[in-house]
């Protein structure tokens, strides 16, 4: 084939320029150490780099997120293990304190120590990051959790939990709210609180009882009384002798009638319905009859040391001789001489006990010993020392009691001087619910604080995962984009040796010419 | 034989080996000029003159100097010239793209990841100033990218026109210059046989110029002149006539450039049917290349753009102000045809993201109401017919709704380019940091006074994104909503209305029967903003497509939950949607949704316990929304719910790379074949000085013989003289 002058000087360029490119092309890769300098160099590459390094860049904030949970956690942890140690401590004065062997002024220092715990987790309560956000106050970082208004603490954040992202489709709780930490804190044992009446006289302490069924457990509010035992029975008989007089029977409580009967009426004949007579002026006596097991029982409706008086009287016998009653506490009236008896019922040492409920039912009764378990609907409760008659005991529902109320509590409940055995009941009866509300306050920070922990390991945890992962990414994206510098170079050596085989050709060959040997 | 016959003899032979050596200089003096075709002189013998002895030669004569040169091979190198231009000119745009999409500097991947690195620094701090004007920083960032990116892909389309109009004068100037050749080579007329060779050179040249710019056919006339036809045959050149081309406006779009054709006294279009060259390279890149990944561009901006706002929306800002729109998206773009007679107004807005193509579209009117939407990447064709109501709207067609006034005439047409201006007109509109919405709008409490154990979430609200299940009852009169997603029930025992808008979670749909109307236990669902009747259903319903609007009016009306007495069962009241809202029955756990929020209460609540349900004023601390602004990232958003922005990204990336990779590929092979194709036309016509240096020689040996010759002649008639001195 013929060859012409030019095309043979132009495909000694070409071959150089060719070469050139080459060159050019593993130079810039080289300089760069990218094998894809540009998406056409291999596309498909390119978006796989592409999605790579956002895996990469995500799973990296991811760790960036992790940091920051990791801060918010650990600030909370130490905020809850500062509240652990209040309460801890506050456990142990309430011990302290409940014991007989301190004296009034022991017990208010205890108290002043107690107040000074009040202070210290109100503090932790309100917490800020160091961001200047209360970190526990839900969503309502910028709000104060918990302020003081009179004796109750108010809650003024919300529930709101703050999640992070340190995963694709893992998100881990970095706050929890103040209210479920300090505040939502079932009192009593949880299910039901027992406490004894501020008025009771005598030395009965009650516990904190339990549920020891739960089906057949009904909530609601019941009282356990000690009530006055009678001797009443559930009959009258009048006893005319002539038939000529009009005899009125009236019984009194506390100096109020709350029944008359005349001869010849139909006197009340049970007990229920005395005791239902007796009831109806309740708020004028101050006196509640129960019934149970065929006895009437008389009990103050507040605890104290009143005397209850019962007085039976017979009016309207005219002839004076033969005419009696027998009144229903015993009495026995004539017409003639004694026509009013009075029983007056001291406070003294309760023999018996009844549970009443909110319409004041029986529940149930018994006979009263110390210590005894007491058990109805489901749950028991047990009272021991020695009740007077007409102290009673509340139970009702739990409801929800924030730390700072239990502490206050505690401190109030100190500062009780101790004069009797009635005020050393009522600072047990006290303590004792402290004690339970501490406990439970106790578990449920703890509870969070573990929880916490929890989440601090799963961070480490995710922590390595993600490190592990970008490494995986890093080293394929290298990969698929990264030059192999060993290849590149050897390379750029031989495309160096063929540009000078290329150029050394040209210049061998455009030497060449016939001309030259004409 | 005389002394006479001799120099005559010698004569011609000096005169041929003269005109031989002549051709040879000039053949070595144009071994650089371009188009230059070798020359040869052929020799033939005089004619001899006949004796008794045989025919007695008389010397030699030039038959004619020929110019080697191949039509076959010319009209081979035109043809990988146009292909080789075409090629290098693709590669040349798309080479640029690639190196813009490519680099760091330039790509959008880096600042898509800034932003939502920035999206997730705000959750993990909602309340800090600074993490929020970072990311208000970044969007900045973000969007100037994608405004850069519009402005590089801009300058490239001006580029192109550019080209095209540079081009276009060069096409003229060749044209007019081959048929000036033409005229001159018509007038000389093939005297001599070899033909004016240097305008037949000059010429061929011209034409193969020409096809670096454009694909040519040739055709050569008997008086050889050659006519030059271009694209599907418009003459270019027709003998000494040469016709110009034009840069004319695109019909629709006053600032793309088209090539037109004047014929018949008006100027047609004729870019479609144009190949080959730097014109056809630069039409098939910007079909291919610059357009699709314009709209490819705009459509994932459009998309984050509008899912960021549809999401912001949604929450509430530091102030507890509920959130505007973080972006400011683009809208369609819509264009008249200039041809259009009639005179209704289209406009079109964007109201499904999910279903966005990165398509265009035409709008043709075909006459009684009746229009007909192509889309253009697959010419799938849509019918609307308005009914003679107008202003018209449209429901969603791939989630754009046209608006047509009347006062079209038939045949007008429009061009509605969705997602062209998303790169271009996306901006941050929000400037101040308090107004990053990174709080959930509504939360929820539970009253401190409840004597049960039951807690509540802080609640969600409701996304268009959700995805929901409707199904008919029995009979199928009614129907119930529960959101997939959440697994609440949003409503039961509606009424069913054909046709009659449906509205959950911000997303309204109609069904309406088809035929039939639904049986029950028909079900149809909305998978990520995308509807779909069941397989399985037996009835005729049809559920059109969704349309992404506003959130639930009511989502932060104060709510109360309160529960029975036995609290196995709870009431709402303050809720203004959904039915029933009496006597709820309670499930541990489950979803509980109402005016477009969601929240769970698990544990064990007591008859009289309430939670609330309330508009979220003060949660500087709640970081809900952010969360879920940032899952924007990676939620499938795109193509019905199957491709995520950086998916799209990706794909866009892939698709230039390929096109650049390919095109590069396309060059080096048509390099390849013009390479041989010149190779052999050089092997014919090109000049090869050891060849000329031989001839040289030869015709010098072959004229000092023949001048020998003469000198014989001399002496012999010398002799002859001396003999009779």
């Amino acid at each position: 084939m013929r060859i012409s002058t030019d095309l043979m000087q132009q495909l000694g360029v070409n071959a150089i320029l060719d070469q050139q490119t080459l060159l050019s092309k593993t130079e810039q890769q080289l300089a760069t150490g990218l094998r894809i300098v540009t998406p056409a160099d291999d596309p498909a590459g390119a978006s796989r780099v592409l999605s790579l390094t956002q895996v990469s860049n995500i799973t990296g904030q991811y760790q960036n997120n992790i940091t920051a949970a990791r801060n918010s956690l650990n600030m909370e942890s130490g905020a809850l293990t500062g509240v652990v140690d209040v309460l801890q401590r506050a456990n142990e004065l309430a011990l302290q304190g409940n014991s007989g062997t301190v004296n009034n002024q022991g017990r208010s220092s205890i108290a002043l120590e107690v107040q000074q715990l009040l202070q210290q987790a109100k503090d932790l309560a309100n917490s800020k990051d160091s961001n200047g956000a209360y970190i526990f106050a839900g969503y309502k970082s910028a709000t104060q959790p918990y302020t003081q208004s009179g004796s109750s603490y108010i809650y003024n954040g919300d529930s709101g939990q703050r999640m992070v992202q340190i995963s694709d489709g893992r998100q881990i709780a970095v706050s929890d709210s103040g209210y479920n930490v300090f505040g939502g804190i079932r009192n009593g044992n949880g299910t039901f609180v027992a406490a004894a009446d501020g008025s009771n006289t005598g030395s009965g302490v009650i516990d904190a009882g339990s549920v020891t069924d739960t089906s057949s457990y009904v909530s609601g509010n019941y009282k356990v009384v000690f009530p006055q035992d009678t001797a009443a029975t559930g009959s009258l008989t009048f006893n005319d002798a002539n038939n000529n007089d009009s005899l009125t029977y009236t019984l009194q409580i506390n100096g109020t009638t709350v029944y008359t009967v005349n001869d010849g009426g139909s006197p009340i004949n049970t007990l229920s319905g005395l005791a239902s007579q007796i009831n109806a002026s309740e708020s004028t006596t101050g006196v509640h009859a129960y019934t149970a097991s065929g006895k009437l029982y008389l009990a103050n409706t507040t605890p104290g040391s009143n005397p209850i008086t019962v007085t039976e009287q017979l009016s309207g016998a005219s002839d004076g001789n033969s005419d009696t009653v027998s009144g229903y506490f015993g009495s026995a009236l004539t017409g003639a001489s004694n026509t009013s008896s009075t029983i007056t019922y001291s406070p003294q040492a309760a023999t018996s006990y009844i549970v009443a409920d909110a319409s004041n039912n029986v529940v149930t009764s018994g006979s009263y010993q110390s210590g005894d378990q007491i058990a109805f609907n489901g749950m028991q409760v047990s009272v021991s020392g020695a009740p007077q008659t007409s102290d009673s005991f509340s139970i009702g529902p739990s409801a929800n009691q924030d730390i700072f109320t239990t502490l206050q509590n505690l401190a109030d409940a100190l500062n009780k001087g101790v004069t009797d055995a009635a005020s050393q009941a009522s600072l047990n009866n006290s303590i004792n619910n402290v004690l339970s509300s501490l406990d439970k306050s106790l578990n449920n920070v703890v509870n969070y604080n573990a929880q916490v922990g929890a989440r601090l390991n799963a961070l480490d945890g995710q922590e390595s995962v993600n490190t592990n992962l970008i490494q995986v990414i890093e080293q394929t994206k290298s990969q698929t984009q990264d030059l192999d510098y060993a290849s590149a170079a050897s390379k750029m050596n031989q495309q160096l040796v063929a540009l000078q085989a290329a150029q050394q050709s040209f210049v061998k060959i455009q030497n060449l010419s016939l001309f030259n040997f004409l | 034989m005389s002394g006479g016959d001799i120099l005559n003899v010698g004569t011609s032979a000096l005169l041929a080996f003269q005109q031989s050596l002549n051709t040879t200089g000039n053949n070595i003096s144009n071994v650089n000029t371009d188009g230059y075709s070798r020359e040869r002189v052929n020799l033939i013998t005089q004619p001899a003159v006949s004796s008794s002895i045989g025919a007695i030669g008389n010397g030699v004569q030039i038959s004619d100097i020929q110019r080697l040169y191949d039509d076959l091979i010319g009209v081979r190198v035109n043809d990988a010239t146009a292909s080789q231009s075409q090629a290098g000119t693709y590669n040349g745009v798309a080479g640029q793209l690639d190196s813009l999409l490519g680099s760091s500097d330039t790509g959008l991947s880096p600042a898509i990841l800034n932003f939502f690195n920035d999206v997730q620094g705000v959750a993990n701090n909602p309340s800090s100033t600074a993490q929020r004007q970072t990311l208000l920083s970044d969007a900045q960032a973000l969007t100037s990218q994608f405004n850069f990116f519009s402005s590089q892909l801009n300058r490239m389309q001006g580029d192109i026109n550019g080209e095209l109009a540079s081009t276009v004068t060069d096409i003229n100037s060749l044209a007019t210059g081959i048929a000036d050749l033409n005229r001159q080579i018509g007038s000389v007329g093939n005297t001599g046989r070899g033909g004016p060779s240097d305008l037949l050179d000059k010429r061929d040249l011209l034409i193969q110029q020409l096809s670096k710019d454009v694909a040519v056919t040739t055709v050569k006339q008997s008086d050889g002149s050659v006519n030059v036809f271009i694209g599907n045959g418009q003459s270019l050149v027709v003998g000494t006539q040469a016709q110009s081309l034009s840069i004319v406006q695109n019909h629709y779009d006053p600032q793309r450039s088209e090539i037109g054709y004047a014929s018949g006294g008006a100027t047609t279009v004729i870019s479609d049917q144009l190949s080959g060259g730097k014109i056809g390279g630069l039409l098939q890149v910007r079909n291919e290349v610059l357009d699709p990944v314009q709209n490819a561009v705009g459509r994932i901006s459009i998309s984050l753009a509008s899912d960021f706002n549809t999401q912001h929306k949604l929450g509430v800002d530091l102030n507890g102000n509920a959130g505007k729109d973080f972006f400011s998206v683009a809208s369609p773009r819509v264009l008249d045809n200039t041809d259009n007679t009639g005179s209704a107004t289209i406009s079109a807005s964007i109201v499904n993201t999910g279903d966005l193509t990165a398509s265009d579209y035409r709008l043709t009117y075909d006459g009684s109401n009746a229009y007909t939407l192509t889309r253009l990447s697959d010419n799938q064709t849509f019918s609307i017919n308005t009914g003679g109501t107008y202003p018209y709207t449209t429901d969603s067609i791939d989630g754009v709704s046209l608006n047509i006034t009347s006062g079209a005439a038939v045949n007008d047409s429009f061009l509605i380019q969705p997602t062209r201006n998303g790169a271009k007109d996306i901006s941050t509109s929000i400037s101040n940091p308090a107004e990053i919405a990174a709080a959930a709008a509504i939360t929820a409490e539970a009253a401190t006074s409840n004597t049960g154990s039951g807690t509540v979430t802080p609640g969600t609200v409701n996304s268009p994104h959700d995805n929901l299940s409707l199904v008919f009852n029995s009979p199928p009169t009614t129907y119930d909503v529960t959101d997939v997603t959440t697994g609440a029930t949003l409503a039961s025992g509606l009424t069913y209305t054909s046709g009659g808008n449906i509205s959950f979670n911000g997303l309204t749909f109609a069904i309406s029967d088809g035929g039939t109307a639904p049986a029950a236990g028909d079900t149809f669902t909305v998978d990520r903003e995308v509807t779909a009747a069941d397989t399985g259903n037996t009835g005729g319903g049809l559920i059109s497509p969704a349309t992404v609007s506003a959130s639930d009016p009511n989502l932060t009306d104060p709510v109360t939950i309160t529960f029975n007495n036995p609290p196995t069962t709870f009431s709402v009241t303050g809720a203004t949607t959904g039915s029933p809202v009496a006597n709820i029955p309670y499930t541990d756990g489950s979803p509980i949704s109402f005016n477009g929020w969601t929240v769970a209460i698990s544990g064990t609540p007591a008859a009289g316990d309430t939670f609330t349900v309330k508009p979220n004023t003060t949660g500087v601390g709640d970081n809900r929304n952010a969360l879920l602004l940032a899952g924007i990232q990676t939620d499938n958003a795109l193509n019905g719910g199957t491709t995520s922005l950086q998916d799209a990204y990706g794909q866009m990336v892939t698709d230039v790379g390929t096109k650049t990779h390919q095109s590069d590929l396309a060059q080096q092979a048509q390099t390849a074949v013009l390479n041989q194709a010149q190779k052999d036309l050089q092997s014919v016509s090109g000049v090869n000085l050891d060849e000329e240096a031989a001839n040289l020689v030869r015709y010098q040996q072959a004229y000092q013989a023949a001048a020998k010759l003469i000198s014989v002649s001399t002496n012999l008639f010398d002799t002859l003289l001396s003999t009779f001195r």
